[in-house]
């Protein structure tokens, strides 16, 4: 009798071990994790609204139909096309040990694109023709509940024009849209505001600014780069894989 | 017997206890030892206040009373598959799109330096610039973001008006062109309680 009652007694508690112990490990190995942002308040519109501002390929979702992130874009010709689809590409070498999916880009036709959630226009960006490139917010989704804002469209503008008497390094513009495709994953200037701004010589990132160096002047990357660092996939994504 | 029970229930106890400790290592790995994880890179000097507030921040999705407002590095939060899903239907539901460019934004508040300042019907937020990249040139000058761009509706008169409360024509040709913008954003000037500057660089070409 002794011997019957034994077997299923150390079964169940070593089944109910077992699975226990598999309900832990597979809960762990499975979860896929999505990194959102948080953002500078002082860059929210009318200062502080939010707790968290989601970054874009949560409103890349919002359109009916999608079974997964899509940022929509759209440029305004060839040139900042192939400037952008460069960008993209280098972003997306970070992929390999990021939870978040980063091919979810979609180039859509037409200008102006009012589906897109970026568009990217070649010249001057709106109130600053100085600067050589900038992002501009079009909107966001604002929800109430959670006290959190999603920026759902964006506008980049890259001015192609050197001053005269100067070049640029191949790679330049390439980096200064590979810079506005970081501000598109919530990254910030990482170089010291000016006037004039000024390289941050205390990392390697894409989010440095600008640098004229040579007689006659050349242009060029502050870390001579023309995509992302570690630094930067560090900084949109903290936890490990 | 006695012996045979205690080696069951130490084979039980210990399978209990490397489930658990299997657990615990893999939640280690994946960086959910401490609310947020240190950042492994340098951190400029100006950003460590905002790392000191992150070390505060809970590990959780859902945003609590009181959270700190923080910059977006280092990122921090991480959410599940579900919880995302079930986000992502939440805000398909119940979120609400605002402007903050284009003509929906004429006639609305704007906040610079603290102050509030309400916008005519007949004037509009054409850009809100969150970030600029600029060329390192001397004298060059580099706004502070975020900038409004204010134009009338009919485009007949623009201001940039940067974080720090200045306030600039640009792109202007004659002394009448500054004028009218001067005039028309003097409600601008007076509630930032300053005066417009001129901004003198021009592009030669957008291309």
């Amino acid at each position: 009798m002794y011997k019957i009652l034994k077997l299923p007694r150390f079964s169940a508690s070593f089944f109910v071990s077992v699975m226990v112990m598999l309900f832990l490990i597979v809960g762990t190995v499975t979860a896929n994790h999505f990194v959102y942002l948080v953002e500078d308040s002082a860059r929210q519109p009318g200062g502080t609204k939010a707790n968290f501002v989601f970054f874009q390929w949560y409103a890349g979702a919002f359109l009916p139909g999608d079974s997964y992130y899509k940022l929509r874009w759209a440029a305004q010709d060839a040139t900042v096309k192939g400037y952008m689809d460069s960008a993209i590409a280098v972003w997306q070498t970070q992929d390999d040990s990021l939870d978040i999916d980063w091919h979810g880009w979609e180039y859509i036709t037409g200008w102006p694109q009012s589906g897109a959630n970026i568009r990217v226009y070649h010249g001057d960006c709106i109130t600053v023709p100085a600067a050589r490139a900038c992002f501009i917010r079009q909107s966001w989704s604002t929800m109430g509940t959670q006290n959190a804002q999603f920026w759902h469209q964006a506008d980049m503008y890259i001015r192609t024009n050197l001053n005269p008497g100067t070049t640029a390094v191949p790679s330049f513009f390439a980096a200064s849209m590979a810079h506005e495709v970081g501000h598109s994953y919530g990254l910030h200037e990482r170089y010291l505001e000016g006037p004039p701004a000024s390289c941050n010589n205390s990392e390697s990132t894409i989010m440095d600014a600008n640098k004229i160096t040579g007689s006659p002047s050349v242009y060029d990357h502050c870390d001579s780069i023309s995509g992302p660092t570690t630094t930067d996939k560090n900084r949109i994504e903290q936890l490990p894989a | 017997m006695a012996k045979s029970k205690i080696i069951f229930f130490g084979v039980v106890l210990l399978l209990m206890l490397g489930a658990a400790g299997i657990g615990q290592i893999a939640k280690l790995a994946r960086g959910q030892q401490s609310p947020v994880p240190t950042p492994s890179y340098p951190v400029h000097p100006d950003d460590q206040h905002w790392v000191d507030q992150l070390q505060e921040l809970p590990f959780s999705p859902v945003p609590y009373e009181g959270a700190p407002i923080l910059r977006p590095d280092p990122t921090i939060v991480s959410m599940s598959q579900a919880e995302r899903q079930q986000l992502a239907e939440t805000l398909r539901q119940s979120t609400t799109l605002v402007y903050v460019s284009g003509p929906e934004t004429a006639g609305s508040k704007i906040t610079v330096v603290g102050k509030e300042i309400q916008l005519p019907p007949d004037i509009y937020v054409k850009a809100y610039i969150e970030e600029v990249m600029c060329d390192p040139i001397p004298d060059l000058h580099c706004p502070e973001t975020p900038i409004y761009g204010l134009y009338t509706l009919k485009e007949d008169a623009h201001v940039r008006v940067e974080a720090n409360g200045d306030v600039y024509t640009f792109s202007r040709d004659t002394e009448a062109e500054i004028e009218q913008d001067r005039n028309t954003f003097q409600f601008v000037l007076d509630a930032l309680d300053t005066e417009l500057k001129i901004d003198p660089y021009k592009s030669e070409s957008s291309q």
